[in-house]
């Protein structure tokens, strides 16, 4: 989304919460956030000004704390050469918190040129963190449309081992491929020998595989 | 019956932890330098991270009549950042000649990517240097393709079967472990991984050679008695008690002597509590009288 329609979601989002709008459009014009510490912590105390309220107008999904940390980075990223955007959401994500690793995740898509962020994403995949983990799979299409065939499959096996259904990663029925068939062939003969239950998704999944054309 | 947990994460466990352990028999344990839960994302993280498992956790569990071994390396996970996985990399020479390390570990794979194989085949060659075993975690997903990577890299690298303990084996993997001449470690575990009734039924398979058995237990939820209670299923199953103790103690103590880092005259004895001693000044005490042994 072009910065003039952020500023759209910034009028809509001063409707309910003025004050935090005020704080955010103040904090990048202070020279604070000229560092990358600045955009840091900026990136940080978003979640105490905005909360967990959602924008009837934002992205479905996306908090108040979300749209405002998306502002962030596109004014971050602008004054940045484009090569650095990708090693400065890594490292936001990196030092965030948990509820800064979800908003990046959640905001993966709507950043310039997604991607850029494929890395990032992949270490999504491997994290134990449920929250983290839904953000990556569960609340967009980014996987489906960025992430490569062997990234793809073990967030599919991940989501299975998180016991996060696999219904919820959106998109994944044409991405669906042989390969990721034997990895869930294997998964559920090791289960069988173990004399343990095949999760349901196993199946589910295998399923998707032959209603394909 | 002296018992041996030859992988366990001790820094995520509490003092509770090791006089339970101590209680149950546990007399030596290797804790392997693994990841904590979250990406580290500084080599110096890791730096002090060995450090710590070389000398406050070694002097803990001494503290509680625990022998305290460890493996150094970078695990699979943290492979997968270059720029962290290079400098890692060069901590390890360092580290890996510090008192009480055995192997080098766990090292291995989690998501089979080519970052994770150029990791794991620069610590096959650190090991060879510095003439070490390995221990090799395998991935949790796909899980048999992992291990039988991993024995073809060994073969293609000219490893050393017998310097490898590959862990967190299950019904599938075992076979080929066994059959490559590597050691078979086994993570017991309540919910996942392996579990004592099936461990039993793998003993009474596949006999007590080169098979180990362990408790994995970390910052999750897992058990540092696994192998006490593994002992004790074995027990009741009617398996001898020379077996168990092969499985148990002799099986560990042998794999890790290959490091020539194991003096086995120590590891035979258990160690002398005083709980007097101080680690640069700190004790694992808050006020309780000393234990102190002869």
């Amino acid at each position: 989304m072009p910065i003039t329609g952020m500023s759209t979601l910034l009028t809509q989002l001063a409707e309910t919460n003025a004050p935090a709008v005020a704080w955010l459009r103040a904090a990048l014009d202070g020279t604070g956030f000229e560092s990358e510490i600045g955009v840091r912590t900026t990136f940080a105390q978003a979640a105490r000004k905005f909360g967990e309220a959602i924008v009837a107008s934002a992205p479905p999904g996306l908090t108040a704390t979300d749209v405002a940390r998306w502002v962030i980075l596109l004014e971050a990223f602008a004054r940045r050469p484009t090569d650095e955007h990708a090693g400065l959401a890594l490292r936001l994500f990196h030092g965030g918190e948990l509820g800064e690793q979800v908003s990046m995740l959640r905001l993966l898509p709507h950043l310039p040129e997604p991607a850029r962020f494929v890395d990032l994403a992949r270490e999504a995949t491997r994290t134990n963190v449920v929250p983290v983990f839904e953000a990556l799979a569960c609340a967009s299409d980014y996987p489906a449309r960025w992430l490569p065939d062997d990234a793809l499959r073990q967030l599919v096996l991940k989501a299975i081992f998180l016991d996060v259904s696999v219904a919820q990663i959106r998109g994944l029925a044409p991405r669906v491929d042989a390969e990721l068939a034997r990895m869930l062939e294997d998964y559920a003969a090791e289960r069988r020998a173990a004399g343990r239950v095949v999760p349901g998704d196993v199946a589910w999944t295998l399923a998707l595989m032959e209603k394909r054309p | 019956m002296k018992l041996f947990d030859p992988h366990i994460h001790m820094t995520s466990r509490t003092t509770d932890d090791y006089q339970a352990m101590a209680a149950a028999g546990i007399a030596a344990i290797v804790e392997p330098a693994f990841w904590l839960g979250q990406p580290r994302t500084h080599v110096g993280s890791f730096e002090d991270y060995f450090g710590s498992l070389l000398g406050w956790e070694r002097f803990r569990a001494q503290q509680f009549g625990i022998r305290h071994l460890s493996t150094i390396g970078l695990n699979p996970k943290e492979a997968n950042n270059p720029a962290l996985a290079e400098g890692v990399l060069a901590l390890l020479p360092l580290h890996l000649e510090k008192p009480g390390v055995v192997a080098v570990g766990e090292i291995g794979f989690d998501d089979q990517t080519e970052a994770e194989t150029r990791v794991f085949v620069a610590q096959l060659e650190l090991a060879r240097a510095h003439e070490l075993p390995i221990l090799v975690h395998t991935p949790h997903r796909d899980k048999k393709r992992g291990t039988l990577y991993t024995l073809e890299l060994l073969r293609r690298h000219n490893f050393p079967m017998e310097l490898a303990l590959i862990d967190h084996n299950n019904e599938e993997t075992l076979p080929h472990v066994l059959e490559a001449g590597a050691w078979a470690g086994h993570s017991i575990y309540p919910n996942t991984k392996m579990d004592e009734g099936r461990m039993v039924a793998l003993v009474q398979k596949y006999g007590t050679a080169r098979i180990l058995v362990n408790s994995a237990a970390d910052w999750g939820v897992s058990d540092p008695l696994k192998v006490p209670k593994t002992a004790a299923a074995m027990a009741a199953a009617g398996i001898s008690e020379d077996a168990i103790v092969q499985v148990c103690w002799n099986n560990p103590v042998e794999f890790f002597a290959q490091s020539g880092r194991l003096d086995l005259a120590t590891v035979a004895t258990r160690a002398v509590v005083d709980q007097r001693e101080l680690w640069e000044g700190n004790s694992v005490l808050r006020g309780q009288a000393p234990v102190i042994e002869d």
